[in-house]
């Protein structure tokens, strides 16, 4: 494990973030992640809403900490993201941005990732350096977290 | 001979495969059971609701896919499972379980004795209570968004809030349908509730919901929901090929209104704009022999209504026929090939210069040569604006349909095989492979040159997908074979 020497982002699709993400008091009023979408596209500031509507608790679990340097995939189109990172959940995505000072300040060290790291989230499509410079890590805690992005 | 009621082994087998082989972190609900909902014939699609509430006792101890398999209850509404689904959330006393077993029982083909105990488990949790019980009143916005999704009954068409459209499926209309119907429906961005054959009609009926249903079904609705309007419910909808599915998405789409639109785009690129879309239905591009096959006509029979000034093909070197000329020919055959009486051959000149319509859902012709649109509310006579009732009008659906006349059949214009699409926006109109900008034609004359081999060679990235079928549309649109 090593620290981090750059800013790291994780994707994820709207269903993931609704599920895993949410604050349970939000995610409390919806029933299906269709109609948190549609709440979210209907705000003038998507970021500021899903930033304000994270959970406390641990963002991404070891099994699934694969992080992407954010400075690959700045200012991409979900589009452009899903290509970027062999992404087989449909768009729009939410990205969350781990700068280095906070990863640091939360504790957080990362390492490529190997073969065995694809075996519990079953990522069959994964080969090494499918994705360059891609990392992992162990629980990623709130704390870590700089910002969100909406990228539709 | 008794037969059993229950889902096969092999059914089990496969929802579980799903279920434990998807990551709920990584996967989305309609990625992971797609494939196995596009598989499952009739009584499979029957047991699948049973075969999902089966399979979670064996999930106790993974809390992310026991709650993965509720939503995909949820997502397609599978009341038939509320029983099991409340069994396993009051055993667990897991808070998002119980919620997914509310959102269930909400529906009122779901036993009351299921309702009372989840109702129970629930006491006290107004979010719970909100999704079982539409006579339960939101105390604040928070509490309104949430009624609002349940009960779309009461959503106004200007509402301040932005929610997911609903669309009601009839049970009638058959599993497997009703389910493949469903999982695009969802993809495209609605939610699903089914309506259950002998249950009450609840409180899903406003602005933001429409209704697929067999007709005796309608008669209920209307008759315990007098207000709802008739433009918002689609009878019989054809539900059993890809083409049905696609037209169905696009009525329910024109029926839902600008508020709540679908992302039809999500289904397939091509379906983000319309056939009748005047910027869609002017375009494309065919060499006569292509016409000609896509038509159903002989050569000698384009080339004629072209001399009678009945089609005005470009002229560019060859003679080159666009998308509305395919259409005018080809439902003039249609016409013909259903008439034992001679058929006008003036609705040629009237479909070609039909310069089609944003709005319409439905476009349709006489045998005498009116061309009209339904805009949602009834056929409309184009020239005239005339409402027209009780007049044979064949509907330009049924005539990309694939049929006979004569000795010459006419492939499905839209869908000519399992893995080819027309599209007059895409690649000037000509059969092409589904999801890829590879002709069909492409395609076959690299089959001649070296079979798989040169194909993969130009397009590695076609290794391992079913293309045998376009390449045969192939074959028959450059005449080689």
């Amino acid at each position: 494990m090593e620290w981090p020497l750059v800013d790291y982002a994780r994707c994820v699709s709207v269903e993931v973030f609704w599920r895993f993400n949410l604050n349970p008091r939000v995610k409390d009023v919806f029933v299906t992640p269709e109609d948190y979408r549609r709440w979210i596209e209907s705000d003038p500031e998507p970021s500021t809403i899903l930033e304000s509507d994270l959970g406390d608790q641990v963002i991404v679990p070891a099994a699934n900490s694969w992080l992407v340097p954010s400075e690959r995939i700045h200012r991409m189109s979900a589009a452009e993201l899903k290509v970027q990172i062999n992404f087989d959940q449909p768009p729009p995505y939410i990205v969350m941005v781990f700068s280095v000072e906070r990863m640091i300040g939360a504790g957080v060290q990362v390492r490529p990732p190997t073969g065995i790291d694809a075996i519990p989230s079953r990522l069959t499509h994964w080969y090494r350096e499918n994705v360059p410079d891609e990392r992992i890590d162990r629980d990623i805690p709130r704390a870590a977290l700089e910002r969100v992005e909406w990228r539709p | 001979m008794a037969t059993l009621d229950l889902p096969s082994p092999g059914l089990f087998a496969s929802v579980l495969d799903v279920v434990r082989g998807s990551d709920p972190r990584q996967r989305t609900v309609a990625l992971a059971f797609a494939s196995l909902i596009d598989a499952l014939n009739e009584s499979e699609a029957e047991h699948l609701p049973a075969a999902i509430g089966g399979i979670m006792p064996l999930l106790r101890g993974d809390l992310e896919r026991l709650r993965f398999a509720a939503d995909a209850l949820v997502r397609y509404d599978m009341f038939e499972a509320a029983g099991e689904l409340a069994g396993i959330a009051i055993g667990t006393a897991d808070r998002e379980l119980l919620l997914s077993a509310a959102a269930l029982c909400g529906n009122p083909g779901v036993d009351a004795t299921v309702r009372d105990r989840v109702a129970i488990a629930l006491v006290g949790v107004r979010v719970g209570q909100l999704r079982l019980d539409p006579t339960v009143q939101p105390k604040d916005e928070a509490e309104l968004l949430l009624y609002l999704q349940r009960w779309p009954g009461s959503r106004s068409v200007d509402g301040p809030l932005r929610l997911a459209p609903v669309v009601v499926l009839d049970e009638k209309l058959g599993a497997a349908a009703s389910l493949r119907f469903a999982l695009r429906l969802d993809a495209v961005g609605a939610v699903v509730r089914r309506l259950a054959e002998d249950a009450f009609v609840p409180d899903w009926f406003g602005a933001q919901t429409v209704v697929c249903c067999r007709p005796s079904t309608r008669s209920r609705i209307l008759s315990s929901r007098p207000d709802f309007p008739e433009r918002q419910i689609l009878v019989d909808p054809a539900l059993d090929t890809e083409r049905g599915v696609a037209i169905a998405l696009h009525r329910v789409n024109a029926a839902l209104g600008p508020t709540a639109h679908l992302r039809l785009n999500a289904y397939e690129p091509e379906m983000a704009t319309t056939l009748w879309d005047p910027d869609v239905y002017s375009l494309g591009v065919y060499e006569t022999r292509e016409a000609a096959f896509l038509t159903s006509a002989p050569v000698s029979s384009l080339y004629q209504l072209a001399r009678k000034g009945l089609l005005q093909p470009r002229q560019d070197g060859i003679t080159l026929w666009s998308f509305s000329d395919l259409v005018a020919v080809r439902t003039w055959r249609f016409l013909k090939s259903q008439s034992r009486r001679r058929v006008s051959s003036s609705v040629v000149p009237a479909l070609a210069r039909f310069a089609g319509d944003r709005d319409a859902v439905r476009v349709g012709a006489t045998s005498d040569g009116k061309v009209l649109v339904d805009r949602g509310g009834g056929w409309v006579d184009v020239q005239t604006g005339e409402q027209l009732l009780d007049l044979p009008i064949a509907d330009l659906d049924d005539a990309f349909r694939p049929f006979t006349i004569g000795a010459r059949q006419a492939p499905d214009l839209l869908h000519a095989s399992q893995n080819t699409r027309l599209h007059p926006a895409v690649l000037h109109g000509v059969p092409h492979l589904r999801n890829h900008r590879i002709s069909a034609r492409a395609l076959a004359l690299l089959d001649d040159r070296g079979a798989e081999a040169a194909i993969h060679g130009a397009y590695p990235e076609l290794e391992g997908q079913a293309i045998q079928d376009t390449i045969a549309i192939g074959h028959q649109l450059v005449g080689t074979r």
